[in-house]
């Protein structure tokens, strides 16, 4: 599985942005150029435990967004299953991020389970240069916890970028 | 200057130098050039935290031409400057081992993501610095400016900026 500090595989995939054929798009390792990037996976469409992490995701999109950051999900379900799903659950109807179809990338990832060939519920934060600085794996029943995703986010974003924080053994603030 | 005469005129006879002074150092005949001096005056108003201040400076630096991105920047370094003296002049202060090596577990992104230059950045923040009085916190600043090819007679003159600042915050204030 791909890890901190490696480079995110580059992709070219399509997704599904809203509740219509119009909402079908494509997304690639340079979409939302800039900006972090956290990108959650879950095993397939139409299952009972995914929507609610998605939703929950979804539902903090804006603290996302206030740290720089763009939420992505994706499984390795086509396109059109998830713009289907998105229709027939009423809790992804209003969902405010991109679901995308993914199966080359999740192999690519090492995140396919090796029984079921589907996403094990793995979980990236990408840097704007897109190296890794987070990644996560649970099993196909264990759901994730988005406050824990936007505390880790927060930890890798707190730099002490002020010259203050000078610490003892550094080169001197004198000289 | 338009806004800050007025404000001036509300000084009392006894705050003349302070409002001699404050014509001086804005006048950019100094070592500095018009946007370092209209930022580090816009980032010490907002430190300050007066209303009267802030309005003045703001549009008679809006009037002289500051670019957006160096007002936004003068914002920012305002606002970090809050968190940031608080905290490191605590961890100087104190000056113990038990406080320098916890993480500070702040977010303070926007140092690194300037929108006119590190350099002016960093030079906005000296007056806070100033402002809030911590030597090491003085110190690293200045190391920081000097590193960035910026002069002593510069880093002098953006701490008399914040001086006079200070100085006219409590001269309004007698006035009132």
């Amino acid at each position: 599985m791909i890890t901190v500090g490696d480079s995110f595989p580059q992709f070219k995939v399509k997704a599904c942005n809203g509740l219509t054929k119009e909402n079908l798009i494509e997304l690639t390792s340079e979409s939302y150029g800039g900006q972090w990037k956290i990108f959650f996976f879950y095993p397939k469409d139409f299952t009972f435990v995914c929507p609610t992490e998605i939703v929950e995701f979804s539902k903090n999109v804006e603290e996302f967004a206030d740290r720089d950051a763009v939420v992505i999900g994706g499984s390795a379900d086509n396109e059109f299953c998830h713009l289907a799903w998105r229709n027939e659950h009423e809790d992804l109807k209003s969902l405010k991020l991109p679901l995308i179809a993914a199966p080359k990338l999740a192999r690519e990832l090492g995140i396919l389970d090796i029984e079921e060939n589907v996403c094990l519920r793995a979980t990236f934060i990408v840097d704007p240069q897109g190296i890794v600085q987070y990644a996560s794996c649970n099993n196909l029943s264990v759901g994730r916890n988005v406050k824990e995703v936007i505390r880790v986010l927060d930890a890798i974003q707190s730099d002490e970028l002020c010259p203050c924080n000078w610490k003892k053994g550094e080169a001197t603030i004198n000289g | 200057m338009e806004n800050i005469a007025k404000l001036l005129s509300q000084l009392p006879e006894e705050a003349k130098d302070i409002r001699i002074n404050l014509k001086r150092v804005l006048a950019a005949e100094e070592s500095l050039d018009f946007e370092q001096t209209w930022g580090t005056a816009l980032t010490c108003a907002y430190f300050i935290r007066d209303a009267g201040i802030i309005k003045a400076i703001l549009a008679d630096a809006k009037a002289a031409g500051l670019s957006d991105a160096i007002l936004s920047d003068a914002k920012a370094a305002a606002c970090l400057m809050g968190q940031n003296t608080v905290y490191y002049r605590f961890r100087h202060l104190m000056n113990s081992e038990q406080y320098n090596q916890r993480p500070a577990n702040l977010r303070m992104m926007r140092m690194q993501q300037a929108a006119s230059s590190k350099l002016l950045f960093e030079l906005f923040s000296m007056g806070p610095a100033a402002l809030k009085g911590c030597e090491m916190c003085l110190k690293a600043h200045e190391a920081q400016i000097k590193a960035g090819g910026l002069s002593e007679d510069q880093i002098h003159d953006v701490v008399r900026i914040s001086a006079v600042l200070s100085g006219l915050a409590v001269a309004l204030d007698t006035a009132r």
